[in-house]
């Protein structure tokens, strides 16, 4: 898709969004709703004007253009830098639910394995270090500075 | 107070710090320090907290050396992780990541680095030096900000989001004014009323700084990272990438370094303002007093040294209001009474006569940790500076993981992990839309005192009383000045025909 029309769509939920604060806080008490109509109120003005603006740019023909990212300035191929750009967000997200399910020391360490082995195709040996020394990491968190990370919820659903 | 006596309690903090077993227990804070500004979220107010049971049996010296030993070097460190991973080590180091992390994507992550932590130095020993020149005059100089003038001082924080978006400015009022929206989540402070919290508890005491602010600039790194698939670095640059060449940068930019310091020290002396604007307007100001523009964004190294030295020198000027009144100039402040309460002393006149030699200690403190820090950091920076060559592969999980204890530690709350990816989404895509982003961090920041500060304001004078203050005033005109000239700049410029860089946010 053009990156005018991502922007497009970008400016039109950041309205949609700034039109629901703006809309959440009439039932509320008058000071607790002054500064959220105080700002809410010319931002929406302030996003109507680009999204009209952004509009303009969308439906005119689509310019030749510079690389947008140092990927593409770096003969990337720009298919498989997408494909490697979609798999780290999922890998990012997955990292989170692992780090919620099994808590950070645990969920932590295997989702770091799980990557080295998988994504990055590490070898056995660095992949077993760099594993070695997240665990250890953690330890000297849970150990010496007592952050309280908690246990993770499948682990809080065990009996033991 | 005679002078004698100051010069006297001076030195004889001097040499307390350096008697053992002071400097041992000092030495022991800073390797803490650096060790947790490394490490993104887990900052310093929370380590100082973890740290201050270890203190009850400690004296006053040697506790404070401890505490503030380890202070005074986490706004240092956080400058690393910012620079070498665009991950702010620290709240207060998200600035550096805008030109340090393009800096260290150049193949220049020593001189960035090098920058970085010799503006951190000079900054440091700055705040310090005021603190101690200050001890004559703290009381009326902190007496004459009442709540108008913190206002005033929210309000020309707000107009330094201007010279933050660069040509944009359209998209830097829209994230500004998201980042105050964002703001007000949570429960309303004169009402109770629950605002924009979406039925959860976690909500109620608003986004966190911290998940929003690793969210927001870490993910994209680590997406680009992923794409490109090699190494940090683009290129070897030798030399000119070397840390000596961002020291010397330090002092042929003296001028801004020493400006930057300065607003630091102030933003520290002013409660509630602290390290987090602090950066950004020191950042605002390095654009508007530099020539060329173009660059910012992209690697000038003038966006390293502004934060830098700005986020070190506020500890000194934060440290004034917290011992001459007992009133702490921000959340490690705050915690740092804790300290005092443990060893029996009251912070107040004492500090400033009978106790000085203590006062003049942390000064010393403050110093000569940040020297050692330096050097520390000297002797490894080389090094760590090659981190930026390694396959990505080797650091991404490290990083993400990095980011999600960052974002958990500020609350403790697992939610924050949702807060940061959401966040990261929104990162990645005002990165492709080439929408700034620290105007919404600022936002942020600014939107909940700025609140705070108006109601009490129109609750205690009327306008004509408030508006008429002379310090009000004054906040008024530098703040319509602070808008005029880049407009100003920016006419001249169209009018001598030159074509003027207009995006110094052009993230992509």
């Amino acid at each position: 898709m053009r990156r005018e029309r991502v922007d497009l769509l970008f400016a039109v939920f950041l309205l949609a969004f700034v039109a629901w604060a703006t809309f959440e806080a009439r039932g509320w008490d008058l000071r607790a709703r002054l500064f959220p109509w105080a700002v809410g109120l010319p931002v929406l003005a302030l996003l109507i004007v680009y999204v009209a603006m952004a509009a303009r740019s969308a439906l005119r023909p689509a310019p030749v253009r510079a690389p947008s990212s140092s990927a593409e300035e770096e003969d990337v191929d720009p298919v498989a830098a997408r494909n490697r750009g979609v798999a780290i967000v999922a890998w990012m997200v997955g990292f989170a639910i692992v780090i919620w399910a099994l808590g950070f020391a645990i969920g932590g360490t295997l989702a770091t394995l799980a990557y080295l082995k998988t994504a990055a195709r590490e070898r056995w040996p660095i992949s077993l270090a760099i594993t070695g020394g997240t665990g250890l990491f953690f330890w000297l968190m849970l150990t010496f500075l007592h952050v309280p990370f908690p246990r993770g919820f499948v682990i809080d659903q065990l009996p033991f | 107070m005679e002078l004698g006596y100051v010069v006297d309690a001076f030195a004889s903090g001097f040499i307390q710090v350096f008697s053992w077993p002071t400097f041992g227990y000092m030495l022991v804070g800073i390797a803490i320090g650096f060790a947790v500004g490394i490490l993104p979220g887990l900052g310093g107010a929370v380590t100082l907290a973890l740290m201050l049971p270890f203190t009850f049996k400690l004296a006053p010296v040697d506790a404070f050396a401890f505490l503030l030993g380890m202070t005074a070097v986490t706004a240092t460190t956080g400058d690393i992780t910012s620079v070498l991973f665009g991950v702010p080590g620290e709240a207060s180091s998200a600035a550096t990541v805008l030109d340090g992390h393009a800096m260290a994507k150049r193949g220049e992550a020593g001189r960035a680095l090098g920058a970085a932590l010799m503006s951190s130095l000079v900054g440091a020993v700055f705040g310090a030096f005021i603190l101690a020149a200050s001890v004559p005059i703290i009381r009326p100089l902190v007496l004459m900000f009442a709540s108008p003038e913190f206002f005033m001082m929210t309000v020309l924080g707000i107009t330094f989001v201007a010279s933050l978006s660069g040509g944009q400015v359209l998209k830097g009022l829209i994230m500004g004014g998201l980042g105050f929206i964002l703001s007000m989540v949570g429960l309303d402070p004169q009402t109770g009323v629950q605002r924009y919290t979406l039925g959860q508890i976690t909500l109620w005491d608003g986004v966190g700084l911290v998940p929003l602010a690793v969210g927001l600039f870490a993910f994209p790194e680590i997406v680009e990272m992923a794409m490109k698939g090699t190494s940090i670095a683009d290129r070897h640059v030798g030399k000119l990438g070397g840390v000596m060449e961002g020291v010397k940068d330090t002092f042929r930019h003296l001028g801004l370094t020493m400006r930057a310091s300065a607003i630091g020290t102030f933003c520290g002396v002013i409660p509630g303002l602290g390290p987090g604007i602090s950066q950004w307007m020191a950042y605002a100001h390095a654009v508007q007093s530099t020539r060329d523009k173009s660059q910012f964004g992209k690697g000038a190294v003038e966006g390293v040294l502004g934060p830098g030295a700005a986020n070190n020198s506020g500890l000194g000027g934060s440290l004034i209001p917290t011992i001459g009144f007992g009133v702490p100039g921000g959340l490690t402040m705050a915690i740092l009474l804790g300290a005092f309460l443990i060893q029996g002393i009251t912070p107040g006149p004492k500090m400033l006569t009978e106790n000085l030699p203590l006062t003049m200690s942390f000064v010393w403190v403050i110093v000569v940790s940040n020297i050692i820090t330096v050097l520390v950091c000297f002797l490894f920076l080389e090094q760590i500076a090659r981190i930026t060559f390694a396959r990505v592969g080797l650091l991404i999980p490290s990083i993400i993981l990095l980011v999600f204890v960052g974002a958990f530690a500020e609350k403790n709350a697992m939610m924050d992990l949702l807060t940061c990816i959401v966040f990261g989404l929104l990162g990645l895509t005002m990165v492709q839309t080439n929408w700034p982003r620290p105007p919404l961090v600022l936002g942020l920041v600014l939107g909940r005192l700025s609140e705070n500060y108006l109601f009490l304001t129109n609750a205690r004078y009327s306008p004509d009383e408030w508006l008429s203050r002379p310090i009000v005033m004054i906040l008024i005109v530098i703040a319509l000045a602070a808008v005029a000239m880049p407009i100003i700049g920016r006419l001249r410029g169209s009018r001598s025909g030159r074509s003027e860089s207009s995006e110094i946010f052009s993230e992509t």
